[in-house]
């Protein structure tokens, strides 16, 4: 039976919830420590190296470290606030009245970040089994939830007025995990989505998976990326039986 | 012996003295200069392939070279930089004639409205004709060509109004018009885009009188808008990448389109006091150098020549005030003149990269 692996950060810790109430036994979750928290997280990078090593060709790794780079970007409002074109055919007008950043300056400045992946592709480098890109959270729309929970975010007060368009803020993320999921099939990884119907309709994060602060989601989001884990082990592991029995 | 009118000029006036004496890089061939600039003065910049240079040292010189369309300052520089942000005040890429220039202003402010306004160059790629170069990879979409336009155009309104000096770069002559409105693109259409289409696309070289015109009119509108601007005219020493005149020579040609625009330059000098020049093509052409400052194309020009430009500039625009050395790369022109058999490769490290549409008339 095959083992998945997950090393990722402060995501994690929705599916640790979740997997206490699951008895996936073969999905091992790990929060990886870095220096700038160093009393948060299970794992430092080199044993995760080491556990990734002892990973069979058969075995799967989720990665969930990156992806996060829209809330840094999006989720204060910009004094100069601003807005983008999400593609050629999506119909969306961005506001005229902020200042408008061209769609391939965005999408320059999400590839950049993500080349700056080093901890990731030394992770990756390290596996000989398929490796999964997991998709973070999507934004949370709800500007009151966001306001009441959370005072401050990365130095800067939170109030309704300072929080960024919700709008705004789900196109910056699926421009993110657009790039994200370019970036990983270039570097010979798979993009695991987020999960279907965790999605609100203005395409933020379902207000049923949010999480108690502003950009975390719940155990029962937790729960549905696990299934997807699952789902993805489970669809090889048969994959796997054919070919044996044939 | 009988005086006589020379007997009292400087030696900058006699050749012996202050060109077949002198070293390479004490070569000054600066004659009435008598802009001042301090570190608040707010410079701006336009023009050909060579006003890079005049910008990119300016950004490193201390003084404020200014940039009223800078991108979003969420962005890092170097994702700005990418995109053409900063390369000059404002993103419109690299201007060759005075007839674009009067047209960017006439644009900016709505009194010229070209019909042939997009190019499609792809599915998913539109381009802005009048700055193709600009947006690397183009726009996705018609829309957002045409709202970042706007935004630019906006911000081109804010420099001219603002800006205390403006340099500007003459390069061309030649152009390509549009026959329906007399729109100039900076590039032939279809070498970076668009469709060239001879019943709507036209070449023309323009002569003395036009260049003249156009500054002169550029001039008016910009005092109506920004009445303490003073100008700064350089022409560019890099020759045309081709020609498209009937039967010309390219060598011929530059000679043409550069003598056209040197005597243009100073003819606004001497017709308006708010206008000067300084000689970056002298400097440059000048046989002093033994043609030294270009690189083996003979047609970019090397740092060695760019500092020697920006060093009498800076030097003569403050007096030494706020003055940072630029100092000339020792011996590298000499160097070169006396081995042409060095590696390319080492040679063009000291060619500065800049971002010329016309490179792309010789490809293939």
């Amino acid at each position: 039976m095959p083992r998945a692996l997950v090393i990722g950060n402060s995501h994690t810790a929705s599916m640790t919830s979740a997997f206490r109430d699951n008895e996936r036994q073969s999905i091992d979750i790990y929060w990886l420590k870095n220096k700038k928290q160093p009393d948060r997280g299970n794992i430092e990078l080199a044993d995760a190296i080491k556990l990734i090593k002892s990973l069979s060709d058969d075995d799967f790794l989720f990665i969930s470290l990156i992806g996060t780079y829209h809330n840094i970007m999006g989720l204060i409002k910009h004094p100069i606030p601003f807005d983008f074109y999400e593609s050629p055919d999506s119909g969306d007008r961005p506001r005229q009245d902020y200042y408008l950043i061209p769609h391939n300056v965005m999408r320059s400045e999400m590839d950049r970040m993500l080349e700056g992946s080093g901890t990731v592709k030394a992770l990756a480098k390290a596996a000989g089994c398929a490796t999964y890109i997991i998709s973070p959270p999507p934004p949370k729309g709800n500007h009151e939830f966001i306001s009441t929970r959370t005072r401050a975010y990365r130095g800067t007060v939170l109030d309704s007025a300072s929080i960024n368009d919700a709008a705004i803020r789900a196109k910056i993320w699926r421009l993110e995990m657009n790039r994200m999921a370019d970036w990983a099939s270039s570097n010979s990884m798979r993009f695991l989505p987020v999960p279907a119907g965790s999605l609100s309709g203005e395409g933020c994060l379902a207000e049923e998976y949010y999480g108690s602060d502003v950009t975390h989601a719940n155990e029962a989001y937790g729960a549905l990326v696990l299934d997807q884990i699952a789902a993805i082990a489970t669809g090889v592991r048969s994959r796997q039986e054919v070919r044996v029995g044939g | 012996m009988a005086d006589n009118p020379y007997k009292a000029l400087p030696d900058k006036a006699f050749w012996r003295r202050s060109v077949t004496d002198r070293q390479i890089h004490d070569v000054d061939p600066v004659g009435v200069f008598d802009i001042r600039l301090r570190p608040e003065t707010k410079v701006a910049t336009a023009g050909s392939c060579f006003a890079q240079h005049i910008a990119r040292h300016l950004k490193e010189s201390g003084f404020s070279y200014y940039v009223a369309e800078p991108g979003h300052p969420i962005l890092p520089e170097s994702i700005r930089i990418k995109h053409n942000y900063g390369l000059f005040s404002a993103r419109y890429g690299n201007i060759y004639t005075a007839r674009q220039l009067l047209q960017l202003f006439q644009r900016a402010y709505g009194t010229l409205v070209p019909n042939e306004d997009v190019w499609q160059k792809g599915p998913d790629v539109f381009l802005d004709p009048f700055r193709p170069s600009s947006q690397p990879g183009g726009f996705i979409s018609e829309a957002e060509m045409r709202q970042d336009r706007s935004q630019h155009l906006a911000a081109v309104r804010s420099m001219f109004e603002t800006l205390d000096v403006f340099v500007f770069t003459l390069g061309l002559t030649e152009c390509w018009r549009s026959i329906e409105d007399g729109a100039v693109f900076p590039i032939c259409p279809g070498v970076e885009g668009g469709t060239f289409d001879p019943q709507r696309h036209q070449f023309y070289n323009q002569i003395y009188e036009d260049v003249v015109l156009d500054l002169t009119q550029f001039l008016v509108n910009l005092a109506r808008v920004n009445p303490r601007a003073q100008v700064i005219l350089t022409v560019s020493p890099v020759p045309l990448m081709a020609s498209a005149e009937r039967g010309a020579h390219v060598l011929s040609a530059t000679t043409y389109s550069k003598s056209v625009l040197r005597v243009a330059a100073e003819t606004m000098r001497n017709r308006y006091g708010n206008v000067h020049y300084f000689p970056s093509y002298e400097i440059i052409t000048g046989s002093f150098n033994r043609g030294s400052y270009y690189a083996v194309d003979l047609r970019n020009v090397l740092e060695d020549g760019v500092s020697h430009v920006m060093r009498l500039f800076m030097h003569h625009a403050t007096l030494g005030e706020g003055e940072k050395p630029l100092a000339p790369a020792s011996g590298q022109a000499e160097a070169q003149a006396s081995s042409l058999s060095d590696d390319y490769l080492a040679r063009a490290e000291n060619l500065v990269e800049v971002e010329c549409d016309e490179v792309a008339l010789d490809r293939g």
